[in-house]
């Protein structure tokens, strides 16, 4: 599952600390998250979602098995 | 991290203190007293680390932040899992190999504990997947 995670957070200028800090796990989650190696779980999605002040669908892009996306 | 933890940490230091002087005495023999030793070791470390908890609010948010991070855990459990399936065929190899050297005890103990190993995993399957 792809996102914008990085792309949001720097536009807003939040560094990953306290990116991190705000979400209460690791800046190491955060760097995961953004390189796309590690997908949250629904509820710290949520919480990414809510603390950009946007919905995960805004935040994540879900892809099928295939590969195309189903939301964007 | 909680006062069952420090509680069980001065438990472990005296369970080591005691193991050693029984040694000391000569009434158990020296695997006793590096459990004692080990104890102690590992009973002073999280003492340490507890003390340092109350005190050192940095510290507490470090550990609190790795505690509940989400990916932390799921690092855990799939070590575990990794853990499980390397030590299941490490031991199934093991029993193959003693067989063909000719040690049948070891041979049969070694296929007995991957047996117990497959039970007790069906065992956990089957109560996790009434719970979830």
């Amino acid at each position: 599952m792809k996102n914008k995670i990085e792309a949001i957070r720097k536009e807003r200028g939040i560094r990953q600390e306290d990116f991190a800090r705000s979400l209460g796990v690791s800046r190491q989650t955060i760097s995961s998250l953004e390189t796309g190696r590690y997908n949250p779980s629904i509820f710290l999605a949520y919480k990414i979602a809510r603390y950009f002040g946007l919905t995960i669908e805004d935040v994540f892009i879900f892809e099928d098995e295939e590969g195309g996306n189903n939301h964007e | 991290m909680s006062n069952k933890r420090f509680i069980s940490s001065i438990v472990e230091i005296g369970l080591g203190i005691a193991l050693m002087l029984t040694c000391a005495f000569g009434n158990l023999d020296s695997y006793w007293s590096g459990m004692g030793s080990a104890l102690i070791v590992v009973g002073t470390i999280f003492l340490f680390r507890q003390i340092k908890y109350k005190r050192n609010p940095a510290y507490k948010e470090q550990v609190d932040t790795a505690n509940n991070d989400e990916r932390n855990k799921y690092l855990g459990m799939k070590a575990w899992a990794w853990t499980g399936y390397s030590l299941v065929i490490l031991l199934a190899v093991g029993s193959i190999g003693c067989r063909i050297a000719e040690q049948a005890l070891i041979s049969t103990l070694l296929g007995g504990i991957v047996c117990l190993m497959v039970v007790l995993y069906w065992l956990f399957y089957l109560c996790l997947s009434k719970k979830y």
